[in-house]
């Protein structure tokens, strides 16, 4: 299945110099968001980040499923 | 512990102890001591019983990171309660040096001239600012720099504070000297108009930081914070991104206001993301600056420089907030004009939250049109120039409300809505319900929250919690952003507390001076005649859905009310 998945600020895959990607992810069926991370290798403690899953808040052991819109980012407020 | 009184009036300093009960406190805290102790809670937030005070926080005065910030309250002259804004900058660090604990100005002169008062630890002199009046806040901070050098501290208004409007702000130089620090919210500039205060230049070169009396375990605990704060990946992301890397996410989750809070969501997104004014900036390099430093010292570094194509310096910072109120709200997706739009809101020394909110009602009355830049301009130079036009957006979104007869005004008990609709991110909207500063985006936002945002009943508890640590933090003179580094570490506030005063405050001393401070604002309020209706959303967000969740603001009463039952209890 593929899952769309928006990467925010310092988001960011290895190698990569700017962030703010969109990239499509291919995973088995019945994937966590947990497991997406593993297979991205995002290298910040999930414990930092918000998972929003179709536009509402979502947590690592959520399955995913295809054609869903995950958005990543560590979480600011304020300003 | 030292109070500066300077009455206005007089134009004489007299120095006093602090009285017992103040001194276990400090900003918003203080502030709302002071306001309950000495101001009539029904006085004219413009005449001469209310008091202008500005109260650095307990932990300012050792350029420990992010922990300088500077709290300016008195009455609200737009919610007619209690009223603290805090701002970064250097006016904090330098009244502590001054050696004093806060500095109150009084009463109010009978002639309408215009005066700065110069403060040094030995001196406190009035100066005609005839030439100051009406002028920018950009020339009147150069000048005074030139006139008094370029190490003083320096809050002042600009013509919005000289005429009085509400939405007007009090500014304070950053540490490149630039006056764009601002205590913006609830019109305390016109409170400082009010009293015929142009600037308060504050020259403490010749005082000393605030006693430490436990230097060792202040070092120590100093220590433990910074480093907590430096592994926080939050701090890089202000660093790289500032508070801007905040428009993606709320319009994520569907609370990005948009054309007047009509919308969650704007399709000029991307054009006024944190991402686009990153890559910006690094391309154009000149003055831009994406990391910058508001306070000596300071580790985060959230705020930057906005340069144009040629790389020259139009605004700084660009923060989040007035990207959403005069950005998407204004349905203007270019950075450059909403930098633009924020210089010009600087140096007429008003709120940009407030005027972009105002901005917004007054497009939805037809008074310029969503999308057009400089038709908004046309409007803030009504303001410049006095006019009526000028006057009723310059006074903030409730009077443009009524005075262009909309009813979709976002504001709470008088004042405007931040960058968070309240129906998608619905904690946030019980903090702007029942704030005893009204809608404020530094009473204790939720949108950090793992929760569903859009849950009405699981609300009630976060912001109960978001609204005690930010009056904490707004009491230590700390900034919200350090949170990062003091949740990691909770240790360190009672042990930087304990090792500069010598007391022995419990472990929850950030929840107990957020406790007493909202009780103490509570209180205030009680006295100006606030009451549970006043604890209310506005109730066309009941019934108006907000794109794209198609949400309504549907947190029961009982829960608004609820969230400060404790309040009365602990009163009683």
């Amino acid at each position: 299945m593929k899952v769309e998945v928006h990467l925010h600020a310092t988001l960011r895959l290895e190698n990569e110099e700017s962030g703010g990607q969109i990239i499509t992810v291919d995973l088995p069926e019945g994937s966590s968001i947990k497991n997406l991370l593993e297979q991205l290798a995002i290298d910040i403690d999930p414990v930092h980040m918000l998972f929003v899953l179709n536009g509402r808040t979502s947590g690592l052991d959520q399955i995913l499923k295809h054609g869903d819109v995950l958005n990543l980012m560590t979480a600011v407020s304020g300003g | 512990m030292k109070v500066w009184r300077i009455n206005t009036r007089t134009q004489k300093l007299v120095i006093d102890d602090m009285p017992t009960s103040w001194e276990r406190l400090g900003g918003r805290g203080l502030i709302a001591r002071i306001l309950l102790d000495e101001v009539n809670p029904l006085c004219d937030p413009l005449g001469p019983e209310n008091k202008l005070i500005f109260a650095p926080g307990l932990l300012v005065g050792h350029r420990l990171s992010s922990c300088d910030r500077i709290s300016i309250g008195g009455k609200s002259p737009l919610t007619g309660g209690v009223k603290e804004a805090n701002a970064g900058g250097r006016t904090g660090l330098q009244i502590t040096h001054l050696g004093s604990s806060t500095i109150i100005l009084e009463d109010q002169p009978e002639d309408l001239g215009l005066n700065v008062i110069y403060l040094s630890p030995s001196e406190c002199k009035f100066e005609d600012a005839s030439h100051l009046a009406g002028k920018g806040v950009y020339e009147t901070s150069a000048l005074l720099v030139e006139e008094y050098g370029t190490n003083v501290a320096i809050a002042l208004i600009g013509p919005a504070g000289e005429m009085k409007l509400k939405a007007a702000g009090i500014q304070n130089l950053d540490q490149d000297r630039v006056p764009s620090r601002i205590a913006a919210r609830g019109g305390l500039g016109a409170v400082m108009g009010s009293k015929r205060i142009k600037a308060l230049v504050i020259d403490s070169s010749e005082g000393d930081p605030p006693t430490i009396l436990d230097l060792d375990g202040f070092r120590k605990a100093q220590k433990a914070y910074n480093k907590a704060l430096l592994d926080h990946p939050q701090t890089k992301v202000y660093a790289d991104y500032g508070t801007a890397a905040m428009a993606r996410m709320c319009h994520i989750f569907g609370a990005l206001p948009t054309r007047n809070f009509s919308d969650g969501n704007f399709e000029g997104l991307e054009e006024i993301s944190a991402e686009t004014m990153r890559d910006q900036l690094l391309e154009r390099g000149g003055e831009s600056n994406t990391t910058h430093a508001c306070m000596a010292g300071c580790a985060i570094r959230c705020s930057n420089v906005y340069a144009d194509g040629k790389g020259k310096g139009i605004v700084s910072p660009l923060e989040y907030e007035t990207i959403g109120l005069m950005g998407s709200n204004l349905e203007i997706n270019n950075l450059e004009d909403i930098a633009r739009l924020n210089w010009e809101a600087n140096d007429l020394g008003l709120d940009s939250i407030e005027l972009g909110a105002a901005l917004a009602v007054a497009a939805d009355g037809s008074k310029m049109e969503f999308g057009n830049t400089s038709q908004a301009l046309d409007l803030i130079n009504e303001i410049r120039a006095g006019s009526p036009d000028g006057m009723i957006i310059g006074n903030g979104v409730v009077s443009a409300g009524k005075a262009y007869q909309i009813e979709r005004v976002p504001a709470v008990k008088g004042q405007a809505m931040s960058a968070y609709d309240p129906r998608a991110i619905k904690g946030t909207g019980i903090t702007y319900a029942t704030s005893p500063q009204g809608a404020d985006h530094t009473s204790g936002l939720t949108i950090r929250a793992k929760i569903d945002h859009l849950n009405p009943n699981i609300q009630a508890d976060v912001s109960r919690k978001a609204q005690i640590n930010a009056a904490g933090y707004d009491t230590l003179g700390v900034c919200a952003f350090a949170g990062f580094g003091f949740g990691a570490t909770p240790e360190t506030i009672p042990a930087l507390l304990n090792a500069r005063y010598g007391w022995e405050v419990p472990g929850d001393i950030l929840q107990k001076l957020g406790r007493e401070t909202l009780i103490l604002e509570r209180k205030f309020n009680l006295g100006a005649g606030f009451g549970k209706d006043d604890d209310r959303i506005p109730e066309w967000m009941t019934r108006e859905k907000l794109p794209p969740h198609n949400a309504v603001f549907n947190v029961p009463d009982e829960d608004l009310d609820k969230v400060f039952d404790w309040v009365d209890k602990d009163d009683k």
